[in-house]
């Protein structure tokens, strides 16, 4: 395939992305910290894929990791492979080539992740140009429909406007317009509706979905919200301590979860239609800190069903028998179950 | 009985490039020993205003707020200084809510030496170290400050802060949000636990209405600045009048990818600057008619405790 940033080197057979015993540590630092602990996954074109997990779980550090864009003192190992091409040691021009024209990125803040002295216009224009040889006219035409497809109104007139003239959520869908604007095929998005109003927040997940349908981009979405999650993607990773503890689709891995930490998680989630007489099944303890990655299960400690084995050896991520989901739990949780 | 809080016809202004912005308008609420209130709206509507309002922070436009029964603007400071024992905050943001160079259990003890300045060192740590396990703090954290603590560590410090000179009634503005939902959880049955073991009263403001529905038993809905709906929360939850109350519920997202929100784009709310004319929802509200612009809605109770502005309510427009 031809496209303005050069050529990118296309395996109809391989995932669009495709990650391999990937690691992100942080060596220098004291104690040393193993943010990201080996992580496989993999993402077909148009698919969408949600990483659930608590603060300080690695999911954000396994998202900056795709697009090369982790912080200097980061060490990335493993592979990742996009569209069969390895970014892992890519050159920083190869990864500022794809970043933007084939993979977009939508961060949780969108006060501070746009630059405050430049138009929304200005933003769009520029990415528009940095990927695709066209004249500043066409551009803004193009920033121009973006603008539109995300359901911002009066186009026209916010192109001539400051970030801080924006509310928090348009300034949400400007993001999303930048992150797509150049026809990305992977849209990677970290807790991009944490910091808005619930109705807002409505609004950006209906977006979306109606992107993903109309666009067919994949998507990797980042939340500590299962509901979130849940509302959006096909299927879920639930990650723990580095690690992916459990995958499958999105119904099962809500409903009938094997991991006891999946479980857990949704049964710690607030909703409408809970039962009110019977106090929240909070999860007890708190995650370990990422510099103390000890043998065994990293969830046993909190986990009701770990048992001697538990913390003697960490379960390895196994497919469940018949099914497209995967688990990493020496006693899963019985999928017959009510 | 006398309310512990009550709020009369309130308002709050505020001034900005030569605009006035009127942040709080014709408020009532009152709130009696023991009981859980819950504040919700989004962004914008007066909720965090209201608490500073309630708690002698802003100045007022207009209106009144008493505590235990006394007008709050004709209390001396002196004797403002002990009430403020009676009536503890719990604020969003954990960390910055604490003081960095206060280790946990000096943040949980400094409200002891201002309101209970008889006790002695030895009683005061043993009451900090009680709170401190009651909270679900470890000993040693203690001694840590703010930055050495996680975000829901913090707020664990902010809340046996708040509880410790067992205050009649806790506000809590927006103290979930900033935390994970595995935390959340934690930090709702802490809540509840201290409401039934010392009968603390609650005002607790949330845009999270499934916690709200959680830790409350009466919700006032706020938009833009005014009282939309106001109900237990049985009839909130179960039967809203309000269309903007509709809208809210809505939009929480659900955990069965079967009942997905189809809530869509409802718009944003409107600049507080230049606020709508008639109802101040009716920009964004689909069962508007011409009357809404015309002239803002008086609200109404349509049953027991159940307070609607919308002219439209006995309709069931907010059934759909």
């Amino acid at each position: 395939m031809r496209c303005a940033t050069g050529w990118i080197r296309v395996n109809a057979e391989a995932p669009l992305l495709e990650l391999r015993e990937l690691s992100v540590s942080f060596p220098a630092a004291v104690p040393s910290v193993i943010a990201v602990a080996g992580v496989t996954l993999s993402l077909a074109r148009g698919e969408s894929l949600g990483i659930v997990g608590e603060s300080g779980s690695g999911k954000t550090q396994l998202a900056l990791a795709i697009p090369g864009l982790l912080a200097p003192a980061a060490v990335a190992a493993g592979s990742v492979a996009f569209a069969g091409e390895q970014l892992l040691g890519a050159s920083g021009a190869r990864l500022r080539e794809l970043r933007g024209a084939h993979i977009g990125f939508v961060f949780q803040d969108p006060q501070s992740a746009l630059a405050p002295h430049l138009t929304i216009g200005a933003q769009l224009i520029e990415t528009v140009r940095a990927h695709r040889a066209v004249d500043r006219g066409s551009a803004r035409q193009a920033a121009l429909a973006m603008l539109e497809r995300v359901q911002v109104p009066d186009p026209q007139v916010r192109l001539g406007q400051y970030p801080h003239q924006l509310s928090g959520g348009l300034r949400q869908r400007v993001l999303i317009a930048i992150a797509l604007v150049a026809g990305p095929s992977l849209l990677i998005a970290d807790e991009p509706t944490t910091a808005l109003d619930v109705t807002v927040e409505a609004g950006i997940l209906a977006l979306f979905r109606t992107l993903k349908a109309e666009l067919g981009t994949a998507l990797l979405l980042i939340s500590h919200d299962l509901a979130v999650v849940s509302s959006l993607c096909d299927r879920i990773g639930v990650m723990y301590a580095g690690r992916i503890v459990e995958t499958g689709p999105a119904a099962q891995v809500l409903k009938q979860p094997a991991h006891p930490y999946s479980a857990a998680l949704a049964a710690a989630s607030v909703g409408l239609e809970q039962p009110l007489d019977a106090p929240l099944a909070a999860i007890g303890g708190a995650p370990p800190a990422p510099g103390a990655l000890a043998d065994g299960c990293a969830f046993a400690p909190r986990c009701p069903r770990a048992q001697a084995l538990c913390r003697r050896e960490r379960p390895p991520l196994v497919p469940t028998a018949g099914s497209l989901a995967a688990v990493a739990c020496h006693f899963p949780l019985d999928a017959a179950r009510a | 009985m006398s309310a512990l809080v009550a709020v009369e016809q309130l308002a709050v202004e505020y001034r900005s490039q030569g605009r006035t912005l009127r942040a709080l308008s014709d408020i009532e609420l009152s709130i009696a020993a023991g009981e859980a209130l819950g504040i919700v709206g989004e962004s914008g509507s007066g909720k965090s205003t209201l608490a500073r309002a309630i708690l002698g922070l802003v100045p007022l436009a207009a209106g009144r707020v008493h505590w235990f029964g006394r007008d709050l603007s004709t209390v001396p400071r002196t004797e403002l200084r002990r009430l403020r024992g009676e009536i503890s905050v719990v604020f969003q943001d954990p960390v910055a809510s604490l003081d960095p160079r206060f280790s946990a259990a000096a943040s949980i003890a400094e409200p002891l030496g201002v309101h209970q300045p008889a006790l002695t060192r030895a009683a005061r740590e043993r009451a900090v170290a009680a709170m401190l396990e009651r909270v679900g703090l470890d000993a040693a954290l203690g001694q840590r400050r703010p930055h050495q603590l996680s975000g829901g560590q913090c707020q664990r410090v902010a809340i046996a802060r708040a509880m410790i000179t067992r205050p009649k009634l806790v506000i809590c503005d927006e103290v979930l949000s900033a935390l994970d939902v595995a935390v959340q959880a934690q930090i709702v049955n802490l809540l509840a636990e201290f409401r039934r073991e010392q009968g603390t009263a609650l005002l607790f403001i949330s845009h999270n209405l499934a916690v709200v529905r959680r830790l409350t038993s009466r919700v006032l809905v706020l938009y833009l600045g005014r009282v939309m709906e106001a109900a237990s929360r049985e009839a909130l939850f179960a039967a809203p009048l309000h269309p903007y109350t509709r809208l809210l519920l809505d939009s929480v997202p659900s955990l069965d990818p079967a009942r997905r929100t189809v809530a869509g784009s409802s718009g944003e709310p409107a600049s507080p600057f230049a606020p709508p004319s008639g109802c101040v929802f009716q920009g964004r509200c689909r069962h508007a008619l011409a009357v809404c612009a015309a002239a803002r809605p008086v609200p109404r109770e349509l049953g027991p405790g159940h307070q609607v502005a919308c002219v439209r309510a006995e309709e069931g427009v907010a059934g759909r």
